[in-house]
């Protein structure tokens, strides 16, 4: 029987392994703001104010060397670029939800939570307590990242840059892009992202993110649109 | 100051992903948008690994005798592949990569 504390509990669980990549990568951020000279309030209350682990490394990066605040803001935000298009993907499932449900869970959105929702979409039966399975997969994230945080910037002096906890983070997110890829327009669509964000290295402020996205995006978008046609022809 | 722009940076952040859970705005969405949406995830994540793995220090490295973290991606795309788990795909990818630190 589904009921709202398994869907719940379900959530807590799919998400467990996520913290094996998150962990390192929320104990990078802490020592990062500590070396950049955040004070350790400060830190920890970032993880709370922005929640993300890509946009915070973006953050004290730029704020440490002097970068003025209206392009450390630009930068966060072409960061979270992607959150956008996750949001406007996991849209029509949330729609029928009260404004409060909406406003926590967007909150709790995340790569991780995203790639969760979307696999639990795409290949399960639509359950009416689906968006406790989403709540229990942030929080259980969010509690995470929160005591991640707290033992990078209590353990700054005694993490090493040798244990390369920052290539967790890559390693998470292979973990969640390599099922998604099943059609070769997925495939177009990775190679041509992958490419592009070499090859747009050059462009300021991380503008290449964005764009080598939006790069793969459309390569994918017009594979499936040709291969549809050649189908029908 | 620090503070002023954490919080305006964490309004930000919350808008993008609370954008399209508005419903005006999520009503406007016409229905071709969804091909599109579907290579999201696929291009932003894939577009945050490869730099990551291939540069460091603002050089781009692809050496596999030098970059160990090339062999470490292949190892764990490969058990990624296999498995389909992400606990086996994260562990083998850190194990590799420690493995090659501590022998080269």
């Amino acid at each position: 029987m589904i009921t709202k504390s398994s869907e719940f509990l379900m959530g807590a669980k799919d998400v467990m392994p996520h913290h094996l990549g998150v962990f390192p990568f929320g104990l990078v951020f802490g020592v990062i703001a500590m070396t950049s000279g955040l004070s350790i309030l400060e830190a920890i209350l970032m993880s709370s104010i922005i929640f993300g682990g890509a946009s915070q490394i973006v953050f004290v990066q730029l704020w440490s060397v002097g970068v003025p605040s209206f392009i450390v803001g630009s930068s966060v935000a072409i960061v979270n670029l992607r959150h956008l298009l996750y949001s406007a993907s996991l849209a029509k499932y949330v729609e029928g939800l009260p404004l409060r449900w909406r406003m926590l869970l967007a909150y709790l959105l995340t790569d991780q939570s995203y790639a969760l929702m979307v696999q639990k979409y795409r290949t399960e039966e639509f359950s009416k307590y689906n968006h406790y399975y989403f709540l229990g997969s942030g929080v259980t994230l969010w509690v995470g990242w929160q005591i991640a945080t707290i033992f990078g910037v209590l353990g700054a002096s005694f993490i090493s840059e040798e244990w390369s906890l920052t290539f967790a983070i890559s390693l998470t997110f292979i973990a969640i892009v390599i099922p998604l890829l099943k059609t070769r327009a997925d495939l177009i669509a990775c190679l041509t992202a992958g490419i592009l964000s070499i090859v747009l290295q050059p462009l300021p402020w991380k503008l290449w993110l964005i764009f080598a996205g939006l790069g793969g995006i459309t390569a994918g978008w017009i594979a499936t649109t040709i291969i549809h046609r050649n189908k029908e022809l | 100051m620090i503070w002023v722009v954490m919080i305006i940076a964490g309004i930000i952040t919350y808008s993008t992903r609370f954008s399209m859970f508005n419903k005006t705005i999520a009503k406007k969405m016409p229905a071709w948008v969804e091909t599109p949406l579907h290579y999201v995830p696929i291009a932003l994540l894939t577009a945050i690994i490869v730099p990551e793995v291939l540069i460091s220090n603002d050089t781009l490295n692809l050496s596999i005798f030098e970059n160990l973290r090339i062999i470490a991606a292949c190892v764990a795309v490969f058990i990624a592949l296999i498995s389909r788990n992400v606990i086996a795909t994260i562990a083998s990818g850190l194990i590799c990569l420690w493995l090659l630190q501590w022998l080269i």
